[in-house]
Order: C-alpha cells, then sequence, then structure tokens
C-alpha cells in the first residue's frame, strides 16, 4: 500500500514561497489503477517527484510497502548518450537483476532490435516509453508511475502495455495525465488535481466533469 | 523472476543484516555508476577511455615541459621533472575532484528515480573515477620519466603511496563538500574556477616548505594538501629534501573533512530541485 498524508511541497517564486501541493492525501492500494487528472501547472509532476522519491515533501509522509517504478514517460531515467542496450545494463546493475534476462525481455517486448544499440537520445518519444515501459515490466514494480506516458506508443503497443497489466492483476498504478484517452485507456478511478488539492471522485464521469471545469 | 527492491518500512530496527544487504546494494550501485560513467564521459569513440589517463596526462607533461626549459621551481637535489609530476599531478587531481565533483549531481538528477541510487553513491563514483584517471596518469608517466632517465626511482614506494592515497581521500572529501556548495547557491559555480587558482599556493606544489621564510611555513602548514605533497615528495626523492608534513594533522583533516561532507551531502536531498 503506498500512502500519502497530509503531504505539502512548495517552491520559491518571485522571492517567496509558492505553494503547489497544499495537503495532499492518496492511498493506493495493490492492484488499484488510479488517475491523477489536473491542468498544466496544477503540480502533477511535483506530486510524481514526491511519489518518485526524487524530492521529499516539506511537510507530510509519504510511506510505501511497494516497490515504486521511475516515472514511466518519455524520458523517465535513462540517458540520452547511451545506447537502450547500456540503458538496459547499467539499470540491470542497480537493480541487481541478470542483464541478459532483461535484455531477451524487453527486445522482445518493445520490438526495438538493431535500435537497442543506438543512443536513445535518437529515439521517438513512443521508442523511449517502450523501452521504460519493458524495463519496469521485467524489474517487476508493485506500483507503476506514469508520467503522461502510454500515450506515446502506438495502439500496437497500448494493447501490449494492457496485456502485460492484465496478467499482473496486482499492480498498482498512479497515471498522470491531462489526456483523458490514456486515463480512459488503463485506470479505474480518478482524482482531480487542482488548487494544490488532490479532489477524490467516485465515478469517472463525475471527475471529468470537474476536470473539464477547473481553470 | 528478478529481485524485488521493497523499500523497508520506516521506524524497523536496522539489523546486522540490513545493514549488509544495503552496503551489498550500495557497492553494487557505485559499481554500475562507474562504469556507465566511463560510458557516457569517453564513449566508445577514436582512443575511447584511454582519454580518462591521457587528459591528465597531457597536462602534466606540458607542465613538465615548461618548467625544465624555464627553470625557477626546482632546487637541490629534486630532478625538474620529478618536482613537476608530484606537484602537478597533485594539482590535477585537487581540481578535477572538485570542479567534476561538484557538478555530478546535476547531471545525473533523474537517476535518483531508482531508489537504491543516493546523492553519495553518484558524487563518489565520479570522485573515486577522477582520482582513479589521475592516479593511472601519475603512475604512467613515473615510469616514463624513469625510463627516459629524467627521474629515478621513488626512495620508499610505500610512503609514496601512502602520501597519494592521503592526498586523495583529501580531495575526494573536499570534492563532495563541493557537492553541496554546488546546489547550495549557483555562486559556486562562477567562482570555482577562480577560487581554485588562487588556492594554488597552498596546494604544495610549487615549492617544498623548507625553501620558504618560517612565518610562511607555518601557514602553509596548516593546508593539508601542502602536508600531502611533502610527504609524497619525501616518499620519492628521500629525507635528504628536508620535507616537512605531520600526518597525524592530516589524518584529522580527512576525517574532519569527510565528516562534514557526509553531513553536508545528507542535506542535498532537501535542497535539489528536478527541472
Amino acid at each position: 500500500m503506498l500512502t500519502l498524508h497530509h503531504v505539502a511541497k512548495s517552491y520559491p517564486l518571485h522571492g517567496r514561497m509558492f505553494p503547489v501541493l497544499k495537503g495532499i492525501d492518496l492511498t493506493v492500494t495493490p492492484g488499484q489503477k488510479v488517475a491523477i487528472l489536473g491542468r498544466n501547472g496544477a503540480g502533477k509532476s511535483t506530486l510524481i517527484r514526491l511519489i518518485g522519491g526524487l524530492e521529499k515533501p516539506d511537510s507530510g509522509e509519504i510511506q510505501s510497502n511497494m516497490s515504486i517504478s521511475w516515472p514511466l514517460g518519455y524520458a523517465g531515467g535513462m540517458q540520452g548518450s547511451l545506447t537502450g542496450l547500456d540503458n538496459i545494463y547499467f539499470l540491470s546493475r542497480i537493480y541487481g537483476v541478470n542483464p541478459s534476462e532483461v535484455k531477451e525481455y524487453v527486445s522482445d517486448f518493445t520490438e526495438l532490435g538493431a535500435f537497442l544499440l543506438e543512443p536513445v537520445k535518437t529515439y521517438s518519444a513512443g521508442m523511449r516509453g517502450r523501452l521504460a515501459f519493458a524495463l519496469s515490466m521485467a524489474f517487476d514494480f508493485d506500483c507503476l508511475l506514469i508520467d503522461e506516458g502510454l500515450s506515446a506508443g502506438d495502439s500496437r503497443f497500448t494493447q501490449r502495455c494492457r496485456d502485460a497489466l492484465d496478467q499482473r492483476k496486482d499492480k498498482a498504478i498512479v497515471m498522470v495525465s491531462h489526456s483523458q484517452a490514456s486515463i480512459k485507456e488503463f485506470c479505474d478511478q480518478a482524482y482531480v488535481l487542482d488548487q494544490g488539492r488532490l479532489n477524490p471522485f467516485t465515478s469517472m464521469n463525475a471527475a471529468y466533469q470537474f476536470y473539464g471545469n477547473c481553470h | 523472476m528478478p529481485e524485488l527492491i521493497t523499500p523497508t518500512p520506516q521506524r524497523k530496527p536496522f539489523t546486522q543484516a540490513d545493514f549488509l544487504h544495503a552496503a551489498t546494494v550500495q557497492v553494487r550501485v557505485i559499481k554500475a555508476l562507474i562504469l556507465r560513467e566511463m560510458i557516457t564521459r569517453f564513449g566508445r569513440h577514436n582512443i575511447g577511455f584511454l582519454w580518462m589517463f591521457v587528459e591528465p596526462m597531457m597536462f602534466s607533461i606540458g607542465i613538465t615541459i615548461l618548467w625544465t626549459y624555464m627553470g625557477g621551481h626546482a632546487k637541490g637535489t629534486i630532478p625538474v621533472a620529478g618536482f613537476a609530476l608530484t606537484g602537478y599531478s597533485a594539482i590535477v587531481a585537487w581540481r578535477n575532484s572538485v570542479g567534476r565533483t561538484s557538478s555530478s549531481i546535476q547531471a545525473n538528477k533523474a537517476l535518483l528515480y531508482h531508489r537504491m541510487v543516493t546523492i553519495f553513491d553518484i558524487a563518489i563514483s565520479r570522485a573515486l573515477l577522477e582520482w582513479a584517471a589521475v592516479s593511472v596518469s601519475f603512475v604512467t608517466l613515473s615510469i616514463l620519466f624513469t625510463e627516459l632517465g629524467l627521474m629515478s626511482l621513488p626512495v620508499d614506494p610505500l610512503q609514496v603511496v601512502l602520501g597519494w592515497v592521503l592526498l586523495g581521500w583529501f580531495v575526494i572529501a573536499a570534492g563532495l563538500i563541493a557537492v553541496y556548495l554546488d546546489e547550495r547557491s549557483e555562486i559556486f559555480e562562477r567562482v570555482w574556477h577562480v577560487a581554485m587558482y588562487l588556492t594554488l599556493p597552498f596546494t604544495g606544489a610549487f615549492t617544498m616548505v623548507s625553501w620558504l621564510p618560517e612565518a610562511a611555513q607555518t601557514i602553509l602548514l596548516y593546508s593539508p594538501m601542502v602536508n600531502a605533497v611533502e610527504m609524497l615528495r619525501e616518499g620519492y626523492f628521500g629525507v635528504g629534501i628536508n620535507a616537512k608534513y605531520s600526518i597525524s594533522y592530516l589524518v584529522t583533516c580527512n576525517i574532519f573533512l569527510s565528516g562534514a561532507a557526509l553531513l553536508l551531502l545528507q542535506r542535498v536531498k532537501k535542497i535539489i530541485t528536478a527541472d
């Protein structure tokens, strides 16, 4: 379970502290697929950085007994000047996993083929998204953090992601997005981040409606 | 299936097994970071990894040639090549450690999303790699200069190793502190070049302490690096050069600086902001 308790974060802006998140409460249980909708600048990326452990909240607590992935998006955790294969080897080493197994799984899943020998910075957004997603499946995280992610892939890849996730019902997802399409594809519950607060909704439609009205 | 990296729930007692596990993970991460750094920095183009050693070597060779023909620096029994090599290797170690370690976090911030990678891991792997590069360049050039008859082999190799390691400890600790300064303030990036230049007299590279007036000697010996370089040179050229240093002072400074570095790195996590 992943729990956020009264999480607040501010950043300096024009010489004073500007509160981005003003007390966020969120619980994600294994297998839950949560979407967080928000306009540009609503604090989605801040929230991802906090859950992802890149930064610490000013106050409040984040606790988790699930392993949480790095944000799977277009760039997350990948070194552009390294080849896809270098990245696979590096990540396998730090996660303590057999690199050749991971390599096999990833090249099979992503169908990147010879592109794995090219620097990641030459990849299209979709190719990076595929690589990041395949790696996260190979490392078997309990909770996937997805930052605008899978929308970058084509429909064939989106289907593969769906299938992979369907095989692991206990995998949780926290996805942030401002696009409703990718959220419909993967999530079953939605929150709307607005004015530094997280608004829970019981139905997806209610969330969309509220989202449509925020500024 | 791959091993799961489960974050340890907070407030659980920390046992010896936990410690051993954490230590294994840390060593694994630092190794992987060093390998990765070698590929990103030096790549697979032309001479690749050799640049790592060739770069500091070019520096030392250039200075040695300059000093040999300009004279002025070495006195007495110390050969110019040996004097330049010991001095400039120390300076390059100092400059590279502070300059390159300090920028390591900015360049690798995205790695912090991987839970097992810490600020310390990123900084120390960069510092160790820089240190290793300068060390290899130092050893290679020592052999080369000896073969060319420009200097002789060290009088006391063990002392050379010890002096070099204590010097390394000092510059690595300083590099870690520089990481904090760099993250703390943008001014650091602007001033470090000139600041490093101004520290040159306190590196001990240009003169032996005993060649200076008494008052200057007292001041210079407060610099840990001067102590290390004096020790290194005594190991190379023998007690005849009248080196002045205190190992206990050097070690005390190093312990103090390392402690300060670890405490400051703890705070970096709170002040970094991702782009």
